[in-house]
């Protein structure tokens, strides 16, 4: 299995308000934009804000659906001082800051400045 | 419906409720900010009133050695009424008979109907008063401190300046010649931005009952959908900002609406009290029953008329009531009761040949009348009503009230002034029910705080400054809003 990253679909209204783009996606679809080849290392896929968003919880579970998230290959190195969580059996990030530097760090981009 | 279409459908409903809450509240956002000041205001300052027992020391005694008319034929010169007093017109002891069409006066030594008072009788009035005393000017029929319809039939009215140092001014009705309202400079200054705004109680709206009761019934009714539209969008936004990925109680980033939803969230529970029991404040009997006896109940209650009740009255017995202010007439029960107010407050009462009437005999006779008016059960013994009685001050009760405990299914409770027996109360369910759901959540007169008048003003001013707050903060948003739909090029930030 390939990284699976999970991004917030555009355009959501939440509680009568929006309509909203997700403030945490859009820095890791900065780095897609950036370095496009990105999207052919890794599956990609744009989550409609309703709840239950339900192809995180096939992977991850009903307590992990925030976005983004990505959840990991089975055979990631994981760089030092990464917040990986767990779940299901299997391993995740779930904060934007570490999604991009594990992104860059397998993929051998560029990192934040 | 599918998942997807409830949620839209859940969308779009929040959508129109916050259409809804943002537009009506940007038209009532500063009257709550208003109605919190001035309530707060309101607390420490009540409506100016000339109480009962200073009327009376203020008033010359009725000159009833010269009172040669009967009240039958005062009230057969008026053409019937409701009710009768005798009081000091000027120089001239008069009649008051209560009548559908308002008070009318009749001359109590000859049996004329009386004109309206002139200028120079008040100003002899006023100068009886204080030595710098004066009057204003013409009788008016209106003016902000006797706005209220239950001064219509005292109108028009005189004022007269005291010219002392409180600056006090009294309101003397041209038609009955009594003093009915006093103010002060200080009352007049705190009451601009207390009840006058609090009640709406600007005399060109105020000055009709109809227009005021409907303006402000309405502005109420929507003020309070607004705040129940806000509760329900402040509870929603806040579950939806649980959901986030950083729980919190708001997900607003703007200060102001960050402020106004979090403040909401803490103060709509007594925002919401507080709407919908002023709301109720304007109910004049369209969800609660008024408290009033039907005339028919009435009628059984006094059993018989009062020009009937008051016919075997001689005028040339009320010398024996010396420096009284005022006789009243009243029929209750089968009798005729005379009642002598003096000055302060305090009463001398007698039948209708003369002989003396106690406290217990008027219980008595009120006893009696309820009976009558609501038979099918015995009618158990009064009991006097504490002052601090939650219904006693939501009815503004003297402190002679006495209450007749109903019978379910026969009778209500039935409340009656002990010092002239007239009915003040028909205490039914829904009556009570008003009391607890206006008055007791409107002021915090409950049990327990009636007695501590200080304690629940505290405990009324914190909250009110916290609606004040969070009343303010609706109204900068507004403002915003309004800014930004206006002058769309400029940016709100």
């Amino acid at each position: 299995m390939s990284d699976k990253l999970f991004l917030m679909k555009p355009g959501f209204t939440n509680a009568g308000l929006g309509p909203f783009y997700c403030g945490d996606s859009v820095s890791v679809e900065g780095l897609l934009g950036f370095f496009p080849a990105l999207r052919d290392m890794i599956a990609v896929t744009y989550i409609d804000f309703p709840r239950p968003r339900q192809a995180i919880i096939d992977l991850i579970g009903e307590a992990n659906q925030s976005v983004p998230v990505l959840v990991l290959a089975d055979d990631a190195t994981i760089p030092p001082g990464m917040d990986v969580k767990m779940a299901e059996g299997r391993r995740f990030l779930d904060d934007e800051r570490h999604i991009r530097q594990y992104l860059s760090a397998r993929h051998a981009l560029p990192t934040a400045g | 419906m599918s998942a997807s279409d409830a949620r839209r459908r859940k969308e779009r409903v929040t959508k129109q409720l916050a259409w809804f809450h943002r537009w009506l509240g940007i038209v009532t956002c500063l009257v709550f900010a208003l109605w919190f000041a001035s309530g707060a205001v309101l607390l420490f300052k009540p409506f100016p009133s000339l109480p009962r027992g200073d009327q009376l020391t203020l008033e010359r005694p009725v000159a009833v050695g010269v009172v040669a008319v009967s009240p039958a034929q005062a009230m057969a010169v008026a053409g019937g009424g409701d009710t009768l007093r005798l009081v000091q017109r000027g120089a001239v002891p008069a009649y008051i008979v209560g009548t559908a069409k308002g008070a009318v006066p009749v001359d109590a030594r000859s049996g004329v109907r009386l004109p309206p008072i002139d200028q120079a009788t008040a100003a002899a009035i006023a100068a009886r008063l204080g030595a710098a005393s004066a009057v204003a000017g013409p009788a008016f029929d209106y003016d902000q401190w006797i706005v209220h319809n239950r001064f219509d039939p005292l109108r028009p009215f005189f004022r007269l300046d005291l010219h002392d140092a409180a600056g006090t001014q009294l309101y003397l009705s041209a038609r009955t010649g009594e003093l009915a309202q006093r103010t002060t400079r200080r009352d007049r200054g705190w009451n601009w931005v207390g009840a006058v705004l609090h009640w709406a109680y600007f005399t060109p709206i105020r000055s009709s009952f109809t227009l005021w009761d409907r303006t402000v019934w309405f502005l109420s009714l929507v003020a309070l959908l607004v705040a129940v539209a806000g509760t329900i969008l402040g509870v929603i936004r806040t579950l939806a900002a649980q959901r986030q990925r950083r729980p919190a109680l708001t997900f607003y980033r703007l200060r102001w609406m960050r402020w106004h939803h979090l403040l909401g969230l803490f103060a709509s529970g007594f925002v919401l009290t507080w709407i919908l029991s002023g709301w109720l404040s304007m109910d004049h009997g369209r969800l609660f029953s008024r408290g009033h006896a039907p005339d028919a109940a009435l009628a059984r209650y006094a059993r018989q008329s009062l020009p009937a009740a008051v016919m075997p009255i001689r005028p040339e017995t009320f010398t024996r009531y010396g420096t009284a202010r005022e006789l009243s007439f009243t029929a209750v029960g089968g009798s005729a009761i005379v009642t002598a107010w003096q000055p302060g407050g305090t009463v001398v009462r007698a039948f209708a040949d003369g002989a003396p009437l106690d406290a217990g005999r008027v219980a008595a006779l009120a006893g009696r009348g309820i009976a009558a008016a609501w038979p099918g059960a015995p009618v158990p013994p009064s009991r006097a009503v504490p002052a601090t009685d939650t219904y006693a001050l939501a009815e503004g009760w003297p402190a002679t009230a006495l209450l007749f405990a109903g019978v379910p299914g026969v009778r209500p409770d039935i409340v009656v002034n002990g010092t002239d027996g007239q009915i003040l109360t028909v205490l039914d369910r829904s009556r009570k029910a008003y009391a607890w759901i206006y008055y007791a959540l409107h002021t915090f007169n409950f049990p327990g705080l009636t007695a501590h008048p200080l304690l629940r003003r505290i405990i009324v001013f914190i909250p009110l400054m916290f609606g004040f707050a969070f009343s303010i903060t609706g109204v900068v948003i507004g403002c915003q809003r309004l800014r930004k739909t206006l002058f769309p090029q400029r940016r709100v930030k």
